[in-house]
């Protein structure tokens, strides 16, 4: 590969947003056919600086060279015909749309008189995705495809523009290793055709698989620049975090007891959940492991009661509760944090203090349903200062924040109600190495103090890091249950796939 | 700390400024281009003027505000405020003013929680409000036969024609409603959960909150508005026909979206509802006064309204 020729120069960029200094004077250079690597911690600005390479945004200061000559990009258009494709870290599929149609969003091909070639069009995808050995149903609207399946269409959509650069901003976050490993393989594909990718994620030792060259971001400045193969894991985090981490899973000082908490017996929702029955008991963390699509997390929709068809039985403490509304899982002490925060997760408009009151307005209101507005602010600032939430204020739209920032305020707001059972689906997607480390940490306490934790995640290392007892599921049924010590990687993934 | 100590005015930035301030700097500056056109304007009677034409929008505007923020709009506020209007009227001869008057309160809160409960049962907004506002303008002609109908009572005159000191009634009514609406959607957790419900329902159903009984508030708000501007409006006229309060939910709508609340729902506030219907009532106040003609006057109307929408659109991009 001619590592010479740069395709992309960022020179000396510059980005302010009301309050906040987003980037400084940050410069990047990019090679002809090379994966490079972006990192840093949350709001350190990586999304930012790829927001302006592709128009999204406007820069304050500084210029951007594209194969040797100056460009001005001012809209996601412009940045599309000047060759850069991104892939946000928030999918921005249209829900109501296929497959299809949202790989050619924008640009159907048409036969004359402007009929729509869905045929043609509907075969090229399909022929696309057989070559890279990925199946989805291209007959229904993405919206009702898994998380994880929306960001593989995502991917494929840039690669289907005929992008010179393709910018993935955390495109693994919500991949299990089956399709991290098609993705790789789409992207050493790339490669060889000359494509540049710029790979912004928090998995840092996917970097030292996938990327040559890394980028390190601190606070919206540059903070190093590392051709990986010389350098560690550890020498990347001191980077990022600017101190040595020691631990990357917490000690774990929660045991569990002989005390169910938590028992649910024959749910089913009638689709993907098909009669689970498991315990959690007080002190404990379980892991919930298995494939994408595996029904984990519809599983803990209709414990929460958040598919209103849903069958089943819940018992708390023993005693079995009517659950008929989300509300009433709360109120029976049960806290949910969704795997999707832009949809589920947060109001987007609305400030960090608000999103964090919201789900018990009890915390904050009197008696006659008054809100007390110093007393909001108090518990914001508490959480702001426990978490770490990176906010000049929090009476910042909660929309404003980066993504991991984004995710610690999911976790504040569910910690501020009366969690008995706190099942988190995914709870450090798109997170930086620091913070995860400071979830883990949240999670162990909170078993500690005698509560059931559930851990669905589709990260091996961190199920097996953080959990006591793991449960596998496919196909909608648990298939395998292991204690933490007694597992490893491939006895999970054994029970996944189904030997 | 270096400093480069120039001040980036990117679009990014306009956007936000305007978004805090920019509407009231509309208002200052309509003021004194008003002031300039023609110093009548600056008058105490004719501020005083000002603020009566404005308060019967200004009250339906309210209500239009709880039902934007929670991500909805109702078409129908015109119409009720004219088949309420019409209800007073008709029962005042039989029943005496109090009873007449809660009844058309009661019926303006009725179509309300209509209007939520269909909107919760899937119906797009639009078309719901658009069937009540049907439903209800022919129930005006039902029961009215076509006719209009005079007052009764003389005390009635009062909420409309009365002074309170040297401020007209609907003025007073129009401020006391907009403290309260202030106080109840900043400051309460009904209030609170009407924003959250606009800004994301999914994300609001599964914090817990009952989606089903915020949408039917809001529209009863918006419902009962539209009836204290019926007793108002009928007040000050001492009569009512079924075309009173005819496309009155333009005015509204248009207020409420020029003082910055977002189609798209959980954004706005009460108080920059006012400044939009100020706005509107200066613009029509200023054209009076340069004797512009009415036709005319409605397509300086259309014209804001297509503003302000599209400065909402802008911004939000
Ligand atoms: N539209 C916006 N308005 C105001 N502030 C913003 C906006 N977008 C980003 N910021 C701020 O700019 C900073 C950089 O954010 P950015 O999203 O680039 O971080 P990031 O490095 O991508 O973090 P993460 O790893 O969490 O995704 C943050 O402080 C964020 O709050
Ligand atoms: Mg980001």
């Amino acid at each position: 590969m001619e590592n010479t020729i740069p395709v992309l120069e960022i020179k000396n960029v510059s980005k302010s947003f009301p309050g906040v200094k987003a980037l400084q004077n940050v410069s990047l250079t990019a090679y002809k056919g090379e994966c490079l690597a972006l990192i840093g911690e949350n709001g350190a600005g990586k999304s930012t600086l790829m927001k302006i390479l592709s128009g999204a945004y406007s820069m304050d200061e500084g210029e951007i060279y594209i194969e040797g000559k100056k460009v001005n990009i001012h809209n996601p258009a412009e940045g599309q015909k000047a060759g850069v494709g991104v892939i946000y870290q928030e999918l921005s599929l249209v829900r109501q749309f296929t497959a299809v149609e949202n790989l050619f969003l924008g640009r159907w091909e048409t036969a004359p008189g402007g009929v729509v070639k869905w045929k043609e069009m509907k075969k090229q995808v399909e022929d696309f995705y057989k070559s890279l050995g990925l199946h989805f149903n291209l007959n229904v609207p993405v919206g009702r495809l898994s998380v994880a399946q929306c960001q593989l269409i995502e991917i494929t959509r840039a690669v289907f523009m005929n992008s010179k650069i393709i910018v993935m901003d955390e495109p693994t976050s919500s991949l299990t290793n089956t399709e991290v490993e098609i993705l790789f393989d789409l992207m050493k594909r790339l490669q060889s055709q000359g494509i540049t990718i710029i790979f912004i994620s928090h998995k840092l030792e996917e970097l030292f698989r996938a990327c040559e060259r890394v980028y390190v971001m601190k606070d919206g400045c540059n903070a190093g620049e590392f051709q990986l193969r010389d350098i560690n894991k550890d020498t990347l985090v001191r980077a990022m975090v600017g101190r040595e981490l020691k631990n990357y899973y917490p000690r774990k000082t929660n045991t569990p007891s002989d005390k169910v908490v938590l028992e649910v017996k024959d749910v089913d929702d009638g689709k993907m959940v098909h009669g689970v029955s498991f315990q959690v008991h007080a002190g404990e963390i379980l892991g919930f492991s298995g494939l994408v699509g595996a029904g984990r997390t519809e599983t803990m929709r209709a414990i929460f009661k958040a598919e209103p068809k849903a069958k089943g039985h819940v018992y708390i403490d023993g005693q079995e509760v009517s659950i008929k509304s989300p509300a009433d899982a709360i109120r029976h002490g049960i806290a949910f944090a969704t795997e999707d925060r832009r949809y589920e997760g947060l109001v987007l408009p609305l400030s960090v203090a608000h999103n964090i009151s919201m789900a018990n307005f009890d915390s904050i209101c009197n008696k006659a349903g008054f809100i007390n507005l110093r007393k909001e602010r108090a518990l914001a600032e508490k959480y702001k200062d426990n978490f770490n939430i990176r906010t000049p204020d929090v009476n910042k739209k909660v929309g404003e924040l980066s993504g991991g920032n984004q995710q610690k305020v999911v976790v504040a707001k569910w910690m501020n109600t009366n969690v008995r059972v706190f099942i988190f689906d995914e709870p450090t997607r798109g997170i930086d190495v620091g913070a995860k480390a400071e979830i883990y940490q949240l999670m162990v306490d909170i078993a500690a103090q005698g509560n059931a934790v559930i851990m669905v995640s589709s990260e091996l290392p961190e199920v097996l890091g953080v959990s006591d007892r793991i449960l596998i599921m496919r196909e909608g049924k648990i298939t395998g249950e292991l204690l933490a010590h007694e597992a490893d990687e491939e006895s999970i993934i054994s029970f996944a796939i189904g030997g | 700390m270096e400093k480069s100590k120039k001040i980036h005015l990117g679009s990014e930035n306009i956007k936000q400024l305007y978004s805090e301030y920019g509407i009231v700097m509309v208002l200052i500056l309509l003021i004194i281009v008003a002031t300039a056109l023609n110093p009548i304007f600056i008058s105490g009677s004719n501020i005083m003027n000002v603020l009566r034409q404005v308060s019967i929008n200004g009250i339906l505007s309210i209500g239009m505000t709880f039902v934007i923020i929670s991500g909805c709009i109702d078409l129908s506020v015109g119409n009720v405020l004219g088949c309420t209007g019409l209800i007073v009227m008709i029962l005042m001869e039989r029943f005496g003013m109090v009873p007449a008057i809660l009844a058309g309160l009661a019926f303006g809160m009725l179509v309300g929680v209509v209007n939520g409960w269909g909107v919760h049962q899937g119906l797009p907004a639009f078309i719901m409000t658009l069937a009540s506002q049907q439903m209800v303008k022919g129930l005006g002609y039902v029961i009215s036969n076509g006719q209009p109908f005079s007052a009764t009572d003389e005390a009635y005159k009062l909420i409309g024609q009365g002074f309170m000191w040297i401020i007209p009634m609907p003025v007073v009514v129009f401020a006391v409603l907009v403290i309260i609406a202030w106080f109840v959607l900043t400051r309460t957790r009904i209030g609170r959960s009407v924003y959250a419900v606009g800004g994301n329902q999914e994300a609001s159903r599964l914090s817990g909150i009952n989606i089903r009984k915020i949408r039917i508030f809001a529209y009863m708000v918006s419902g009962l508005m539209s009836a204290v501007a019926a007793v108002v409006l009928t007040s000050r006229l001492y009569s009512c026909d079924p075309l009173t309060g005819d496309n009155y939910q333009s005015d509204a709508i248009a207020a409420t979206v020029i003082g910055g609340c977002s189609m798209a729902g959980g954004e706005g506030s009460v108080l920059k509802t006012v400044v939009g219907v100020l706005i509107i009532g200066i613009i029509s106040n200023i054209l009076n006064l340069l004797q512009v003609s009415s036709y005319l006057q409605m397509i300086a109307k259309g014209f804001i309204i297509f503003l302000a929408v599209f400065i909402d659109v802008w911004k939000n991009k």
